[in-house]
């Protein structure tokens, strides 16, 4: 190896002169073999005059290193380029829509998206998906979008429920206003009040004193920014109307990036459309303990145990607890005070490293299901439908974790193009806005992503009574509500 | 400004503080308006009207802009509150 270099070193157009002058046949000879141990490559006279040295081969090694670099960097670059035709072609596909004109007093079509840390990695691993392969896609169909993050298990489920809790709560209050205003009116008319109130005030009148007003008032209760700016001398204020209210069939949609994500989405459903409304006493723990830790069922297996636990829940015992929950729900609209003062309280039990349901799913089947809403299609106030009607996306993160899975991690990086194009298709079906109701099989989507979760964590989870490792439980009066993209 | 000075508030003091607030807002609107236009609107003005496109981009931004300035206002103030302005030069 040495000598090869050193021998290189070594050039014909140095070793041309001194050969030109003085010098023995032997050392002539030396040199002349010197030279033939150097001559391989090409050269030309001419270049050679030039000075431009003889073009040869770089050594073994050398030819090694830039082989493997050229290779993957290639690969790498290809792989990029792949990715970025990927994109493009499906944002050219959808892009169709987002160029008509658009009135300005419409908004487009919004998704939830739910977004969720993968087992044993960072929120950001599942973001990157979304950023990457689902974000370009939406924006170029403009379809808008709220992200909702998990930063640890419970997260997105507390969420679910809680914004669920919350319009069962603002139905309640509406219906109680509607009640207070029926009585009011009631009470208007009738000759209580008007002996009561109206006579005794009538002759009081000119003894009332005016109240003075303190003539320093805030600059928010004498005008807004619209009442300066001169816009709105002349027009109207214009009130943007969503296209999800226009037909309730096409509104909206929840996309749930990971499995893990949408067990937590269904079983949020579930919590605040079965549970109460308001968290229950905690429960002795050790019951609990024996009976929550179930075993992990084979993911090839059929659904079969699963429709079984949804028969069980759906037609036994309904009626049996129906009477023993009315009661409950019939006291909670009578205080709505209450429920506001216990929101801290749920603030508080967020900071805990597990947050608990309201209901175990095991109890689903003895719940009632929530009285505010009706058994059709549930429309919020802008005649959008309320969120769990409408349909359900999941992707599947593929994430592989663990130092024996290196090799396949590397050849996964270098295949992200097959990524992309998988999520990019699926994306399509959420734009294309295709949907079908819930069905019972629904609950095994993205199952396969489970496969990829780290044993340990699974077995972590199981010990530690984790939500996601468990099987999700349906229950059919809930299911019946949800919907799912095609 | 407002709200604690009681009655010995002057109202050319009023007035001044008014039109303070008249620019303050006139000054974001027509910043917001820029910032926006820049931002979402496409260059070659195909078209006469908005597209979906844009007026999704123009609804993200707008808010957007308006979120970011309460934020970043309620840290001011705070910072403000705290004295942290002084303390630091």
């Amino acid at each position: 190896m040495v000598d090869v270099k050193d021998s290189k070193s070594v050039d014909v157009k140095d070793a041309a002169p001194k050969t030109g002058t003085e010098s023995s046949p032997a050392d002539i000879k030396g040199k002349v073999e010197n030279a033939t141990k150097v001559k391989k490559g090409w050269s030309n006279p001419a270049l050679r005059m030039m000075g431009i040295p003889r073009l040869s081969l770089p050594s073994r090694n050398w030819m090694i290193f830039w082989g493997v670099l050229g290779t993957l960097g290639g690969a790498a670059y290809y792989d990029k380029l792949e990715q970025q035709r990927i994109r493009k072609e499906y944002m050219d596909k959808v892009s169709e829509s987002g160029k008509q004109p658009y009135e300005t007093s419409k908004l487009p079509r919004k998704l939830t998206v739910f977004i969720a840390p993968p087992p044993n990695d960072f929120l950001e691993t599942s973001m990157v998906y979304f950023r990457r392969y689902v974000k370009p896609i939406l924006n170029s169909a403009s379809v808008d979008f709220d992200i909702l993050v998990a930063n640890k298990q419970g997260d997105i489920r507390t969420s679910v429920s809680e914004r669920i809790r919350q319009l069962r709560r603002d139905e309640i209050a509406k219906k109680e206003q509607e009640l207070a205003a029926k009585a009011q009116e009631a009470y208007e008319k009738s000759w209580t009040k008007f002996f009561t109130v109206t006579v005794p005030s009538t002759l009081k009148k000119p003894f009332v004193k005016e109240e003075i007003v303190d003539d320093v008032k805030n600059r928010t209760e004498l005008y807004t920014p619209k009442d300066v700016l001169g816009f709105y001398y002349n027009n109207d204020m214009i009130t943007a109307v969503r296209e999800d209210s226009e037909d309730p069939q096409a509104a909206g949609g929840v996309v749930c990036i990971g499995r893990g994500a949408f067990k937590e989405y269904i079983q949020g459903v579930h919590e605040g459309l079965l549970g109460p409304l308001e968290k229950p006493e905690e429960p002795e723990k050790p019951e609990i303990k024996l009976e929550e830790v179930k075993e992990p069922e084979l993911v090839s297996e059929g659904t079969t145990p699963v429709t079984e636990s949804i028969a069980d829940s759906v037609e036994i015992p309904v009626e049996s607890a129906q009477t023993a929950e009315s009661t409950e729900s019939t006291n909670s609209p009578k205080e709505p005070e209450k429920i506001e003062k216990d929101e801290p309280k749920e603030e508080d039990a967020e900071d805990e490293t597990l947050i608990k349901p309201f209901i175990d799913p095991k109890d689903y089947g003895k719940a009632m299901f929530a009285p505010e809403f009706k058994d059709g299609l549930n429309l919020e106030n802008n005649k959008v439908p309320v969120f769990f009607e409408q349909p359900i996306y999941v992707f599947k993160v593929p994430n592989i974790l663990g130092f024996t899975n290196f090799p396949r991690k590397i050849y996964n990086w270098f295949n992200r193009r097959y990524v992309a194009e998988e999520f990019s298709e699926k994306t399509m079906h959420i734009i294309n806005n295709k949907s079908r109701p819930f069905e019972p099989r629904d609950e095994y989507l993205a199952k396969e992503e489970e496969l990829l979760w780290p044993k340990k964590w699974v077995e972590k989870g199981l010990s530690k009574n984790s939500e996601w490792v468990k099987e999700v439980v349906v229950d059919k009066r809930v299911t019946k509500h949800l919907r799912v993209y095609e | 400004m407002f709200g604690f000075g009681g009655s010995s508030v002057s109202s050319e003091q009023k007035i001044k503080a008014a039109e303070a607030e008249l620019d303050m807002v006139t000054n974001m609107f027509n910043q917001l308006v820029d910032k926006c236009h820049n931002k979402c609107i496409a260059k070659n003005y195909n078209d006469g009207e908005l597209s979906k496109q844009e007026s999704l981009c123009l609804d993200k931004c707008v808010s957007k802009y308006f979120e970011t300035n309460v934020q970043v206002g309620e840290h001011m103030q705070k910072m403000g509150q705290s004295g942290q302005f002084m303390g630091r030069k």
